[in-house]
């Protein structure tokens, strides 16, 4: 799986919730369970590298500044 | 010149000053001194004075019964009554039916009245409480730009979390026009959809300070944000409607600002867990694939297995019919030679070995003279030869 710019780290984490789950039932076929585990690890290290990357961004409401910025 | 009694005095004296009607329902600014809350009658006795004056009062239970608060010695409050006269110690003094307490009591009252009102409508029950986003990608802060909790909640978003982006929407938060501001605020997030999650709050401060967190408009605002609000208004133990209104209080600003946002060290930790669990599960369906592989191997080894040992049958049988077979053909052999033995007694070769000849014509054995004649050619058989003769004559037995 290829991360792509729209995922999220939050989508991320839910996905790597609901894979974990799926993968631990032990119920699945064994080229799904390997493209799930792909899938895991590949978003585990989206998360990570977010994480490490991540640099506080502040915005102001647009339209904010005009009417309380003095 | 008439003489009176005190008690007549006293009556009298009474009577001027109830027929008063500016002093039948007076306000004074006051403070409260020798305050006796009567244990058996549950009056309050107390003194009312100001720098230069004092004056005994009362109220009785039927009015005190009605206030929110306590009054104690050194209180400053504003009270309304009549005054009269006490005839048996012939001192006037003022029988009180209101007292609130002065300045900032009456923001308190005012709190008050509004936590009533507010809680009445429902406004601040548990059910409208809505559960903070666990991963808010944009957190909107509503605040002075320059005070001391922006500062600490842009700190501890970035120390934390540094993956949410901070919508800032600056206002004044005290002041004149400061909860005008804050709604508008909180209008504009929303209308923008700009933030998943709102704090809305300020630094400590005195309850004038903080008065904007207690306008009916703020907690209004509040309570009808679709965007989750967390309140962070002043210190710990300050207390505002906002706060009751918000979907969670947040004791301080830095609080709000680490309640709103997950840990990034324990994100760690987190998907550290479901790197392990993961490699687990998968670790758990090879192992068991590679069993059903096992399996399956020895399923396909089986045949083989099964012709290997109907080969061995076989050839246990073959051994088996082949010493029959031996054994079958040695009695033969045996029941032969005996068979050859019993010929052997039988021939008439033996016969000649004792003696006897056998006498042959053109190689026929004759048994009769009857038929030979005189010079007829005959051969005798012995048992180790024969002799060629002529018939010289015949005779028959008789």
């Amino acid at each position: 799986m290829n991360p792509t710019n729209d995922l999220t780290y939050e989508s991320a984490m839910q996905q790597l919730e609901s894979i974990t789950a799926r993968l631990e039932t032990g119920s699945l076929p064994l080229q799904e369970s390997l493209q799930l585990y792909e899938k895991a690890t590949s978003l585990v290290r989206f998360c990570n590298t977010c994480l490490d990357n991540a640099q506080q961004t502040v915005v102001k409401l647009s339209g904010s500044e005009a009417q309380y910025d003095n | 010149m008439t003489i009176l009694t005190v008690t007549q005095l006293n009556t009298y004296v009474k009577s001027l000053l109830d027929g008063d009607r500016n002093l039948s329902s007076v306000y004074v600014r006051a403070e409260i001194s020798n305050f006796t809350n009567h244990y058996r009658t549950g009056h309050y006795y107390l003194t009312l004075k100001d720098k230069d004056a004092a004056v005994r009062a009362v109220m009785f239970r039927a009015e005190n019964a009605r206030l929110r608060f306590l009054p104690e010695d050194g209180m400053a409050v504003l009270v309304r009554g009549r005054v009269s006269l006490f005839p048996r110690d012939g001192t006037y003094q003022m029988y009180i039916d209101d007292m609130q307490p002065d300045g900032v009591g009456a923001l308190h009252v005012a709190f008050e009245q509004l936590k009533k009102k507010l809680g009445a409508e429902g406004l601040f029950d548990e059910s409208r409480k809505r559960p903070l986003p666990p991963y808010p990608m944009r957190v909107g802060v509503i605040t002075s730009e320059t005070g001391a909790a922006v500062r600490d909640i842009l700190q501890i978003l970035a120390r934390r979390f540094p993956l949410t982006t901070v919508v800032l929407c600056p206002v004044q938060v005290q002041g004149d026009g400061a909860a005008r501001q804050i709604c508008e605020a909180i209008r504009r997030m929303n209308e923008q959809n700009a933030a998943d999650v709102l704090i809305v709050g300020r630094g400590g401060g005195s309850i004038e300070d903080l008065w904007a967190f207690n306008e009916e408009i703020v907690a209004r605002a509040v309570a009808s944000s679709a965007i989750p609000v967390v309140s962070a208004v002043g210190h710990e133990t300050d207390y505002t409607i906002c706060d009751f209104a918000a979907d969670l209080r947040a004791p301080t600003p830095s609080a709000a600002a680490e309640l709103v946002v997950p840990d990034g060290m324990e994100e760690r930790g987190i998907l550290l867990g479901y790197a392990m669990r993961t490699r687990r599960a998968i670790q758990s369906v090879l192992q068991e694939e590679r069993l059903r592989v096992q399996k399956a191997a020895h399923a396909l080894r089986d045949p083989r297995q099964q012709i290997e040992q109907r080969r061995l049958l076989l050839d246990r049988m073959a051994s088996r019919a082949d010493t029959a077979l031996q054994a079958r053909m040695q009695l033969e052999r045996h029941r032969l030679a005996l068979q050859c033995g019993k010929l052997d007694a039988l021939s008439p070769l033996r016969v000649l070995r004792r003696g006897y000849t056998i006498t042959e014509q053109n190689g026929t054995a004759l048994d009769s003279v009857r038929g030979l004649t005189q010079g007829a050619r005959i051969d005798v058989r012995f048992a180790d030869g024969k002799a060629h003769c002529t018939v010289d004559d015949t005779e028959e037995n008789p």
